[in-house]
């Protein structure tokens, strides 16, 4: 049995008791231990003459006296050691691309849309992390990027990351872009198709009119679908021939009515009275008047009826007849003020450009800013459901807690993310402050700022978002800018300015609130405008009138409301300028030109509308014909009252006094 | 599992294991078990005391046999660390504490884990002392009686027993080995 080496060497007997036997707890043990060695040279060694079981037996011992020599343990130190290089190896190659599956997929959750992220590496110790390039898609425009980054340079807050949160205290990006082209697209796998919300139909412009070269009949050729006067008189020559219609059969059943009572009274009208001599014949002669004067009643009544409902119909035909008269004032009202140049035209004419090119910049700006918004409600909603969970209270046995002040970081928080960059000759500079979960943890509102420069224009918006209150949460935003170039190109054709370009300076402010209201307004000045193939009368007069003015002002207010219509107003100058300019030629053009719209106007009148009330003449005859029924059968009812009268007469002078006996057989009324 | 714990602790007190070693590791055991675990105190602590040469087996057996009557000391512990919690020398301390980056996560605001730390810090040093006594007193007066009684003899003749001894033997072994 071999001896261990540790025991092999010569020792005095000083350092044996301390370094052997006095590491040995059982006597036996101690004993059988410094039996096992022998006096050398005044040293302690070994014993050569060890059995193999002795020698088992002081291995085991020797093992026993290494486990009791010392305070610390080998084996943890050693675990440690490999605990703390698989750390170095995790962090060399699993760290970085682990840390950037979790960031993606965290921002992608954030903004519901892929975010790549390119070569993110993290620095423990200096508690620092690059990345060389971002870029978060747009939800809604899936083909677009609602961000993109170049090199990105962040330090963290070691302090907060020991708490487990993550405070950036300061980034810097190389450059910044938004809503530049992907080239895959950035929805998320199976996240909904968002509908975008569509567009109010646009106004149509009102036409511009060229006074040098006006035709009248054109413009109203022109015009004649805006004409209101063309729908009334088609809706009051409608109802004339559905009135006319209406009564036609029954007015003619009516006359047929009234001729035919003509001939059958005839007969009972021709009765002689003083012919009849007998009690019979008056008796007869008499209930023949009352059969027919019963006729007589029937038709003169339907006659009546006829001729009432003519009235009521032909009183509201009428009515209608006069508001198409109306229109047709309104409507040479109309096209006069196309040719007016003081009645406002120029700026009716010019802001339905203008607000398409303005609002669809506005409504991206304040999309992009809603956007924001809304993310950041939802980063600090989520932190505040999750605090609403009450914690299960502890059991009593689990002690109290007591609370000293300590400043709390939120979940996450970004200081301060710069970055000052030049693209396309422009000299960019953007700061965001303030930007976490928990908005009531930091003692300012998350706030942007962006400038560009370029030469001697300039550009800036300074935005605070307020969510320290979850109750009144809102954002609001001032913009500035000055020295900017504005060209339209061509987007003023229509209204006949082949281009348009100015210096452009401004100021103003957006502001929003919970649920996407926002509201943005912006007061503009332009400066140096130059127009570019002026066409017509209003094109050439806005040329000529841009070019003698120092200053075009116009104040532009747009809101976008939750569940209601987009508003736009816009109001400049421009009007009274152009309409000064407009003067002059007015006087030459406009009068003649307002006299042919007149002109126009009537023969139009006359020519076209007039026709749609073709069935006004028949129902006016039928109405005459439905009073003459009334009459005649008034008339016969008149006859056939004497009629009667004149047979009670004669009957009375017959049987007066004299005709006792035969009363009885005599009808009634005839009796004395 | 806790069987070989037993088995290890009957081993070290016959063994030549230090009874320096023997009352640490009870020491330890009664601190653990008077700090409330879940919080970064005790993971630390438990991991500290690996690296220190203190018997393990009896530190589970002391942490195990303690945790069981914890609840019987959490008035005391609570009412102690609600007196250190708000001394007022400490105040200083303990809200510097509160802002210090680690120290929340180790709850020491929690007036049964300031409690159990100041009372197993306090009694370490007399169980350590205590124990050492007993063990040696054990070794010198007990264990030889023990060891030569009848009783002694037929009690390591039972199966169950004699497994436990050998197992005791190999666990000996193992520790020697890896230590």
């Amino acid at each position: 049995m071999k001896i261990p080496s540790s025991i092999k060497k010569p020792i005095s007997a000083k350092a044996f008791e301390k370094k052997f036997a006095g590491m040995l707890e059982q006597d036996k043990d101690i004993a059988f231990f410094r039996s096992c060695f022998e006096e050398q040279d005044g040293k302690l060694l070994v014993k050569a003459s060890l059995d193999d079981k002795a020698a088992k037996r002081l291995k085991g011992l020797v093992k026993a006296i290494k486990a009791n020599r010392g305070v610390f343990k080998a084996g943890p130190t050693i675990a440690l050691v490999l605990i703390g290089g698989g750390a170095v190896v995790f962090g060399l190659f699993f760290m970085n691309p682990t840390l950037e599956k979790a960031a993606e997929a965290g921002l992608s959750t954030a903004f519901g849309a892929k975010a790549e992220i390119d070569t993110l590496r993290f620095s423990p110790f200096g508690m620092r992390i690059s990345v060389a390039g971002l870029a978060i898609a747009d939800r809604d425009e899936p083909m677009t990027n609602l961000v993109e980054t170049g090199r990105l340079e962040l330090r963290l807050n070691p302090a907060a990351a020991l708490r487990g949160t993550v405070y950036i205290e300061e980034a810097s990006a190389e450059s910044l872009a938004a809503g530049t082209a992907r080239a895959t697209s950035g929805a998320l796998p199976g996240a909904p198709v968002r509908e975008k919300a569509a567009r109010a139909e646009e106004e149509a412009a009102p036409p511009m009119v060229d006074l040098k070269a006006f035709d009248a009949k054109a413009l109203l050729q022109r015009e004649k679908s805006r004409l209101s006067s063309t729908a009334a008189y088609e809706e009051a020559g409608r109802a004339y021939d559905e009135a006319s219609e209406r009564w036609k059969a029954r007015a003619a059943s009516s006359g047929a009515a009234v001729d035919g009572l003509e001939a059958s009274t005839r007969t009972v009208l021709a009765i002689d009275a003083k012919k009849l001599t007998t009690p019979d014949a008056i008796a007869k002669a008499i209930s023949s008047v009352k059969t027919a004067m019963a006729s007589v009643q029937t038709v003169s009544k339907e006659a009546e009826a006829i001729q009432a409902g003519l009235k009521a119909d032909m009183d509201n035909v009428a009515r209608l007849e006069k508001a198409a008269e109306s229109a047709v004032a309104d409507d040479t009202a109309y096209l006069k003020s196309l040719v007016d140049p003081s009645s406002g035209a120029a700026m009716a004419a010019l802001e339905p450009s203008v607000r398409e090119i303005l609002s669809d910049k506005a409504e991206r700006y304040l999309y992009y800013a809603g956007r924001a918004f809304e993310i950041l409600r939802k980063v600090r909603t989520a932190d505040a459901a999750g605090k609403e969970k009450d914690a299960p209270k502890p059991p009593e046995y689990r002690g109290r807690n007591v609370r000293f002040p300590s400043a709390a970081y939120p979940g996450f928080r970004l200081g301060l993310l710069r970055s000052t960059f030049a693209a396309g000759g422009t000299d960019w500079a953007f700061e965001l402050r303030e930007l976490s979960t928990e908005p009531g943890l930091v003692a300012e509102p998350a706030s942007l700022s962006l400038s560009a420069t370029k030469g001697g224009s300039s550009v800036g918006v300074d935005a605070v978002v307020d969510l320290r209150e979850a109750d009144e949460a809102s954002w609001n935003a001032e913009l500035k800018g000055s020295g900017l170039a504005l060209d339209l190109g061509d987007a003023l054709a229509d209204v006949g300015l082949g281009s348009f370009s100015a210096d452009l300076a401004g100021s103003g402010a957006a502001r929003g609130s919970d649920g996407g209201n926002a509201r943005l307004a912006l007061d503009l000045r332009l400066t140096k405008a130059r127009v570019g193939s002026p066409s017509g009368t209003f094109g050439t007069a806005l040329a000529e009138a841009v070019s003698g003015v120092d200053t075009i002002e116009a104040s532009i207010a747009y809101e976008k409301t939750t569940g209601g219509d987009d508003s736009f107003g816009l109001r400049t100058n421009l009007d009274d300028i152009v309409g000064n300019a407009l003067s002059s030629i007015a006087k030459r053009y406009a009068d003649k030109a307002l006299g042919d719209v007149e002109a126009a106007m009537r023969g139009y009148a006359a020519d076209e509308l007039d026709g749609k009330l073709s069935s006004k003449e028949g129902l006016d005859d039928m109405f005459s014909a439905a009073k003459g029924d009334k009459t005649k059968a008034d008339g016969i009812q008149g006859r056939l009252d004497q009629k009667l009268k004149a047979l009670e007469d004669r009957a009375k002078s017959i049987g007066a006094g004299a005709l006792q006996g035969i009363a009885p057989g005599l009808p009634s009324s005839l009796r004395p | 599992m806790f069987m070989k714990w037993i088995a290890r602790a009957l081993a070290a007190l016959n063994s030549n294991a230090k009874k320096e070693q023997i009352a640490a590791g009870i020491a330890c055991g009664v601190l653990l078990a008077l700090v409330p675990s879940g919080n970064l105190l005790w993971i630390f602590l438990f991991g500290l005391f690996f690296f220190f040469k203190i018997h393990y087996g009896l530190q589970i057996i002391a942490l195990a046999a303690c945790k069981l009557a914890a609840p019987l000391f959490a008035s005391g512990l609570d009412a102690l660390g609600w007196a250190v919690l708000h001394s007022d020398p400490l105040q200083p301390f303990f809200v510097a504490l509160a802002d210090a980056p680690i120290a929340p996560l180790t709850r020491f605001n929690n007036t049964v884990v300031m409690g159990g730390l100041v009372a197993g810090i306090a009694l370490w040093l007399p169980l350590f002392f205590a124990f050492r006594a007993l063990v040696a007193l054990y070794r010198a007066r007990l264990a030889p009686r023990i060891a030569g009684s009848k009783a002694y003899g037929a009690f390591m003749k039972i199966p169950l027993v004699a497994r436990l001894s050998k197992a005791t033997s190999a666990v000996t072994k193992l520790r020697g080995a890896l230590e």
